[in-house]
């Protein structure tokens, strides 16, 4: 059973992944802005952090650099959600250190897979 | 040409010529010297004649005192013979005490020697002797002898000599042993008289004196016997005065006696002359014995002749120069003529050499000269035309002289000036002409050979050669000139008419500052008259002091004039803005060019300042400033606007995705069927359907931006119960509020009514209430209040959210622009939701307003214009709340 945190201000989306991820097997918590997320990233130390890029307080560049900046975190799996769907955006994505990229809309079941991927990747 | 017709003629007269010029000096020299000459023998002579008078009175005195002295010898003489008589002659000392009684010495310096010499036979020799020194014995001294020893002729020896010393060889001379004294001795003996012998050297000089011997016979019985027998037969002996010459004449004449040329000679009968005595033993001069330097002197038988000598002057120095004096004047006098008359000669040839230098020198300049020359006599004609007079008038040389002068005068200025020519032709009205040499220049109308006229300027210059008056007249063709000064005057005219046409200010100075010139144009922007500034004002009078007094420190120079022209000083035209103060106090901004005048020399002689009124320029370029600030203002704001709007691209695709995120997600769920009981399956349907709504929503909204773009929003005009729109946007947030801890109170005062479009006030209400639900905080409250009072329909909604800055509040209805705490608080939204707001509310004549405090909330305000539907009396309104737990 891995250890999932969800960092998203949307509540509609945050449910629908936490429902998803959930009856996929994993132990899911969730935060809805990113500096309540950062916290709980130290204080749950997660297998893997699903991240929404426009976040309250943090956006979601910001907590990906502070995790990537902390030895204790850099390790940590990152999967961005965005609306932002322009490569641009995605190079700025992958600077700022995260390891996969969702666009939104996305497909839960991809997002599923993706997770699972990332989880077996890094377990190995 | 100038040749035959020169004006400057030789001289025709000459003081000398030639060779009589040279000798001239000669011959005055010659003449005075003759005269000096004259004039000098006539004062020669007439010194000669003062020296005669003189050298005769001096030989008289000479003579005179000579005699004298010779008769007291023979007074002397006389005396010794009655001593021999009465005391006899054989006591040598009694006859000592006699002479020195007489004082020979200091009475009679002449006479060395006074001596008795005795008659003695040669037979009765022996025995005299004996007796003689036996009569000797007591006195001493050498014995006496006869000398030289007797013979047998008779003998005259001397027994008796006084003073004895210095006279001891004199003692027993025999003077019958010797020729000349005993000739004398016979004579005396005969004559009965003193005599005195030629002259002789005594036996006893040891000097180089002459003497002489003089002899005074003794007889036997007193007296003189009458008869020559008997003198002969009763001789006893002599009384011998010697008589030494130089003593003789030096004791009578003094220093007469040393004057050169002073001598004595005895010259009796027809002896040979003998010199006596002289000065310095010099020969007598045998000319001289002709001239009046002498006289004779009678002595004892004897002729002595005295010669004075030339004694030197004895004329006054002043009278014996005189002679000499003229002498010298007179050569000095000579020499002068001479050299008088050769400087005047030389002076005359050097003048006669420089004229020469000068005719040639002025007949060359009279033939290069550019004026025209020429020269006209006292009758008005014409004598002399150089090269240029030909070039002026076209005539030749040949053809014009002697002709009047004013032919060549336009006939216009024959009227004026020709009749003063022609008087004059007719006979001396030279001082017309004169008064026109006074002028310094005529203007005149000439006429040249071929009848063209110009003008030209005459001057002329009067001289007179010989006695007779000449005019010359400089002649200038000055058509050229006057082009020149027509050319000039026009330019100037032309700079005049410039100076007073512009409308810039131009104000000129002199050097200091004062000011000259002040034009039309600068009395129109100053305020000023020309006349109130020439020559009283200084520019400084039309700037502000403390403009000048800030250039000033710049330029480091006092404030003042100064300020204004130290660049043009230093060559440079300077321009600068200046604010000027018109007469009547107004200011007006100028820019002022200042430039220096100079003269060709490079002195600078003023200043020239031109001053532009800026006021308009300065108006055009504050126009053109604020057009360029605003359209800077416009490229700005659509910068802005771009980037707002490719920011509004990215939210609405956000806004777009985030929506559908949750549909299409929950849906996926539902097909997949995870849904683990019925509740949870409810719950992500509705999900579905809330994110449907908020698409919904947001399509609305870019439909109805577009439209107002489109200014095309197709408003109804149907009175609306804005409560019941409120109503219904209460209702339709309603999901939105279930998703947050929020309280919603909602405020309905019952109806009221509007005139509007329904569809598009709820849309008002909703984007406000949208707007305050993303805002608020879990916690936090939103009012919503409606309410139709005193003609307007209020609507009010009010949270306690985040609140808005209050420098944003200003730009918040603009489309896309979004608060910057909503952009950190990521809430979402598009931008359009107020300005649709606005757009919608103004459309209905209607106001919102927007207060907040920022962390405390935000209260919106629509104001809509209310519709008298209803009658009065109607039903009294209805407040409804309702309140909805979330």
């Amino acid at each position: 059973v891995s250890t999932i945190l969800v960092i998203e201000d949307d509540t509609d989306i945050r449910a629908l992944v936490e429902a998803k991820l959930t009856q996929s097997g994993h132990d899911v918590h969730t935060e809805n802005d990113g500096e309540a997320g950062l916290a709980a990233v130290r204080s749950l130390a997660p297998d893997l952090v699903i991240l929404d890029w426009m976040l309250p307080r943090l956006t979601g560049l910001e907590v990906c650099v502070a995790m990537r900046a902390d030895d204790d975190l850099t390790h940590i799996p990152v999967i961005l959600l965005t609306a932002r769907a322009q490569e641009a955006d995605l190079e700025r994505g992958f600077a700022a250190g995260a390891d996969d990229y969702l666009t939104k809309p996305f497909s839960p079941r991809e997002l599923a897979t993706r997770v699972a991927v990332l989880l077996d990747r890094t377990s190995r | 040409m100038y040749g035959e017709y020169s004006m400057f003629r030789r001289p025709s007269f000459r003081f000398l010529s030639g060779r009589s010029a040279v000798i001239a000096p000669l011959l005055a020299f010659a003449l005075v010297l003759i005269a000096t000459g004259v004039a000098a023998t006539m004062n020669f002579r007439a010194n000669e004649r003062l020296r005669d008078v003189a050298d005769d009175r001096r030989v008289d005195e000479a003579v005179r005192l000579i005699e004298r002295r010779m008769d007291t010898y023979v007074d002397v003489l006389v005396s010794g013979r009655s001593f021999v008589n009465e005391v006899g002659a054989d006591d040598p000392v009694v006859f000592g005490e006699f002479v020195r009684g007489l004082d020979l010495a200091v009475r009679h310096p002449g006479i060395q020697m006074l001596a008795f010499a005795e008659l003695v036979e040669p037979a009765d020799a022996d025995q005299f002797v004996t007796e003689r020194r036996a009569g000797r014995a007591e006195l001493g001294g050498p014995q006496f002898e006869i000398r030289p020893p007797p013979s047998d002729e008779q003998i005259v020896a001397m027994t008796m000599v006084e003073p004895l010393m210095g006279n001891e060889l004199a003692l027993g001379f025999d003077l019958a042993s010797e020729t000349v004294r005993r000739t004398t001795l016979e004579k005396a003996r005969d004559t009965g008289l003193a005599i005195a012998s030629p002259p002789l050297r005594l036996v006893q000089e040891t000097g180089s004196q002459t003497g002489v011997l003089v002899m005074m016979p003794i007889y036997s019985s007193d007296g003189v016997p009458t008869a020559v027998e008997d003198r002969r037969s009763r001789f006893a002996g002599v009384m011998v005065a010697a008589v030494r010459i130089g003593d003789l004449l030096n004791g009578v004449l003094g220093d007469g006696a040393q004057l050169p040329g002073f001598a004595v000679r005895d010259a009796t009968g027809d002896e040979i002359p003998q010199t006596m005595y002289s000065v310095d033993d010099a020969p007598i001069d045998v000319a001289a014995d002709e001239s009046n330097l002498r006289g004779s002197v009678d002595v004892a038988d004897r002729t002595w002749v005295v010669h004075v000598g030339n004694a030197g002057d004895v004329l006054p120095t002043s009278q014996a120069l005189r002679p000499f004096g003229v002498l010298v004047v007179g050569v000095i006098i000579a020499v002068l003529v001479a050299a008088v008359m050769r400087a005047t000669r030389a002076a005359r040839l050097s003048a006669e050499r420089l004229a020469e230098a000068r005719t040639s020198e002025l007949d060359a300049l009279t033939a290069a000269a550019g004026d025209g020359i020429i020269t006209v006599d006292v009758d008005g004609h014409i004598t002399g035309w150089n090269a240029a007079a030909e070039r002026i008038f076209g005539y030749r040389e040949a053809d014009i002289c002697g002709q009047p002068l004013t032919v060549l005068l336009a006939v216009e200025d024959v009227e004026r000036y020709g009749d003063r020519f022609l008087r004059m032709a007719k006979g001396g009205s030279v001082p017309e002409l004169a008064a026109l040499a006074q002028q310094r220049s005529i203007e005149l109308v000439a006429a040249h050979r071929s009848g063209r006229r110009f003008p030209v300027e005459l001057s002329l210059a009067r001289w007179t050669a010989e006695g007779t008056e000449h005019f010359t007249g400089f002649v200038r063709d000055v058509s050229e000139r006057r082009a020149g000064e027509d050319r000039l005057r026009e330019t100037t005219d032309l700079l005049t008419t410039v100076f007073g046409a512009v409308e810039i200010a131009l104000i000129a100075t002199d050097p200091d500052g004062t000011i000259v010139a002040f034009n039309p144009g600068a009395e129109q922007l100053l305020g000023y008259s020309a006349d109130d500034v020439i020559g009283h004002a200084t520019p400084e009078r039309f700037h502000v002091a403390s403009e000048v007094i800030e250039r000033a420190i710049e330029l480091g120079v006092p404030p003042g004039f100064e300020v204004f022209v130290a660049a043009a000083r230093r060559g440079e035209t300077e321009s600068r803005r200046w604010t000027y103060v018109r007469a009547d106090g107004g200011h007006v901004p100028v820019e002022l060019t200042v430039t220096a005048l100079r003269h060709v020399d490079g002195n600078v002689t003023g200043f020239l300042g031109v001053a532009v009124d800026l006021t308009d320029r300065l108006a055009f370029e504050r126009a053109t400033d604020t057009a360029l600030e605003r359209e800077r203002q416009v490229v700005a704001s659509l910068r802005e606007l771009d980037a707002v709007k490719s920011e509004f691209v990215s939210t609405v695709s956000h806004e777009l995705r985030t929506p559908l995120s949750s549909i299409a997600g929950f849906t996926e769920l539902l097909i997949d069927d995870l849904a683990d009981d019925e509740e949870s399956r409810r719950s992500m349907l509705e999900a579905v359907e809330r994110n449907a709504q908020r698409l919904l929503a947001l399509v609305d909204d870019l439909l109805t931006v577009s439209r107002i773009e489109a200014d095309r929003l197709d408003l109804e005009r149907v009175p609306v119960d804005v409560a019941s729109v409120v109503r219904s946007a209460a209702d339709t947030v309603e999901p939105l509020v279930r998703g947050k801890n929020l309280e919603f109170v909602v405020v309905d005062d019952g109806p009221a009514v509007a005139v509007g479009d329904g569809r598009h006030l709820e849309r008002v209400v909703l984007n406000l209430l949208s707007n305050a639900i993303k805002a608020t905080p879990d916690g936090g409250e939103i009012t919503l209040a409606v309410a139709g009072t005193d003609g307007t329909v209020t609507v009010t909604v009010a949270d306690t959210g985040i609140g808005i800055p209050s420098d944003e509040l200003g730009g918040l209805f603009t489309r896309f622009r979004r608060t910057s705490n909503s952009q950190r608080e990521a809430i979402q939204g598009t931008g359009l939701g107020l300005t649709i707001v606005r757009s919608i509310v103004e459309a209905h004549g209607g106001t919102v307003d927007v207060a907040s405090e920022e962390g405390a909330g935000t209260t919106f305000t629509v104001r809509l214009p209310i519709a008298e539907l209803q009658p009065a009396g109607g039903p009294a309104p209805v407040t409804i709340t309702t309140e909805v737990e979330l």
